[in-house]
This record gives C-alpha cells, sequence and structure tokens, in this order.
C-alpha cells in the first residue's frame, strides 16, 4: 500500500464537502491495528465517521500531523498516536440531555429556547476551558437552582380556580353516577 | 403610585441590570450583572431571572425580543430584553423610597 501525506492544496479541491474519517470510538468498529500502530479501515463502512472541512475556519489544519494514507480514495490510514486527536475533533459538545430536559416540563416555548441556549453557549465555553467534567458538573448546578424558580413560577400560573372547579364537578357527577 | 406597582427586590435588581447593559442584555449577561450587583447578598440563578423577566414584562416594565439562531447555541436564538419607560419610573420610584428609608433612619442615628 502506498503511504503519503495529503497536501493541504489537495484538500482545498475537497472544501466544502465531506471528508470520511475513521470513527474509533464505536464498539462496533472493525478497525485493525497494524503491528506498527497504524489503523486500517475502508471507507463508507458503518465504523466511518464524517468531518465537514471547513477551511475558512482553519479547522482542517488541526488534522495535519496525521500520515492519511489514500488507495483508489477508499482507504484511509491514519498512525495510532493521533487517534485522542481525532477523538477530541469528533466528539460533539452537547450539554447533558437530562438536565436540559427538565426545562421542557416547567417553561413554555420561547422561554425554554432562550433559557436552555444561554446555558449551551456557556457550556461550550466552560468546556473548551475547563474539560468535560467541570462543564458537567456547572451544567447539573445550573439546571437544578434554575429549576426551583421555573416551578414555582409555573405552580403559580395554574389556573388553580379553574381546576378545582373542574375537580368537583367531576367528583359531583361521578357520586350522583354511582347512586 | 398603586400599590400593585411597587418593585420586589429582585425586580429591582434586574431592571438595574438591564439600565447597564443597555443594548446587550439578554439571559446570560443578566444573570452575570445581577450576580455582581447581589454579591455576598444573595444567590442568583439563571431560571430565577428569566421568571422574573416574564413577570416584569407582564407588568410592562420590560420588553423582549429574539435575535437570530446560532450554532453555539444549538440553532437556539437569544431573547434580548431592554428596560420601557414605566420600568424606569417604577424603578426610580422604588429607589427614592429606599433613599426616604435610609435618610429616615440616618436622622436617627443610622443603620448598624
Amino acid at each position: 500500500m502506498n503511504q503519503w501525506i495529503l497536501p493541504l492544496e489537495s484538500l482545498q479541491s475537497l472544501a466544502g464537502e465531506s471528508l470520511c474519517v475513521l470513527d474509533t470510538l464505536s464498539p462496533s468498529t472493525l478497525v485493525t491495528l497494524d503491528e506498527d500502530g497504524v489503523v486500517r479501515s475502508r471507507v463508507l463502512n458503518a465504523y466511518i465517521g464524517f468531518v465537514d472541512l471547513d477551511l475558512a475556519s482553519n479547522a482542517f489544519h488541526r488534522y495535519h500531523k496525521f500520515a492519511f494514507s489514500l488507495e483508489k480514495l477508499t482507504v484511509l490510514e491514519l498512525h495510532h498516536e493521533d487517534m485522542g486527536h481525532i477523538r477530541h475533533e469528533k466528539q460533539e459538545v452537547r450539554p447533558p440531555i437530562s438536565a436540559e430536559y427538565l426545562f421542557y416540563f416547567f417553561l413554555d416555548a420561547k422561554n425554554c429556547d432562550a433559557l436552555v441556549g444561554d446555558l449551551e453557549a456557556r457550556y461550550k465555553l466552560m468546556y473548551k476551558k475547563f474539560g468535560h467534567r467541570r462543564a458537567q458538573s456547572w451544567y447539573w448546578k445550573e439546571a437544578l437552582s434554575s429549576t426551583g424558580p421555573t416551578i414555582w413560577a409555573w405552580v403559580r400560573n395554574v389556573p388553580w380556580k379553574k381546576t378545582v372547579a373542574l375537580l368537583g364537578v367531576t367528583v359531583k357527577l361521578f357520586q350522583s353516577m354511582s347512586r | 403610585m398603586a400599590k400593585g406597582d411597587n418593585l420586589g427586590e429582585f425586580e429591582l435588581l434586574i431592571l438595574a441590570a438591564l439600565m447597564m447593559l443597555g443594548q446587550n442584555a439578554y439571559g446570560m449577561t443578566i444573570h452575570e450583572q445581577v450576580e455582581k450587583l447581589a454579591e455576598g447578598i444573595r444567590s442568583v440563578s439563571l431560571g430565577a431571572c428569566y421568571t422574573t423577566l416574564d413577570r416584569l414584562e407582564q407588568k410592562g416594565y420590560v420588553k423582549s425580543w429574539f435575535s437570530d439562531p446560532t450554532p453555539e447555541r444549538g440553532g437556539r436564538a437569544k431573547r434580548f430584553f431592554e428596560i420601557t419607560g414605566s420600568g424606569e419610573l417604577a424603578m426610580k420610584a422604588s429607589l427614592k423610597l429606599s433613599r426616604n428609608v435610609l435618610s429616615g433612619l440616618d436622622a436617627v442615628g443610622g443603620v448598624a
């Protein structure tokens, strides 16, 4: 198999398209590791992920250390020591969904979107600066402390008089039917 | 001013933050500003800011609008807030009341 490092100029022709890279995170991966620590895989199989080439934002330059090898444009190869880097690049930064879910119960759509958006933007900043764990614990803390006031506001907005009246009518109907 | 128009402590904090922030007043910046103002006195959550802003909007003290969605916010829009004329009046009345209380207390030796 021929090996060469892709020159950046050849990648520029692919700008805006998707380039296939190995997804070494998935447990169903069929990746094989050579004796010399080279990962082999076939493009367009289930274990291949996609990374958008975005030369304008300089995103591709992060991969310049990798030794890419292409064979008929279907096989992509890279050194094992670079896998951590790829994992980092590929992981989508997302706040804990279960914490976010709390807000969907008690907030109306416009407030929910705005609040969750604020938290997500800050979460991504925290993630970049302090890493996954701190960002997660910060998000949970903020989500839980925000839940109290939103639940309280939700309870206050429930039309209690109507609810109690409706319950009363239902009970009365049920009583008259059971007689 | 009617009795129901009085501002609570937290409402006053929010309105003050809005005045300080001007055009850049949205959830997170308001939260940060209020935290600065209330430092050492009370803790503030983002949810509390939103519920109070909603209440102030219902009272007509605040108006809000949405920006375009951005990717760093997961495709969600920012909700910007601005204090209205009646909001400013309510805040001034509330501050005047506080000043009166302070000067009244100062006259009898002040607060410890």
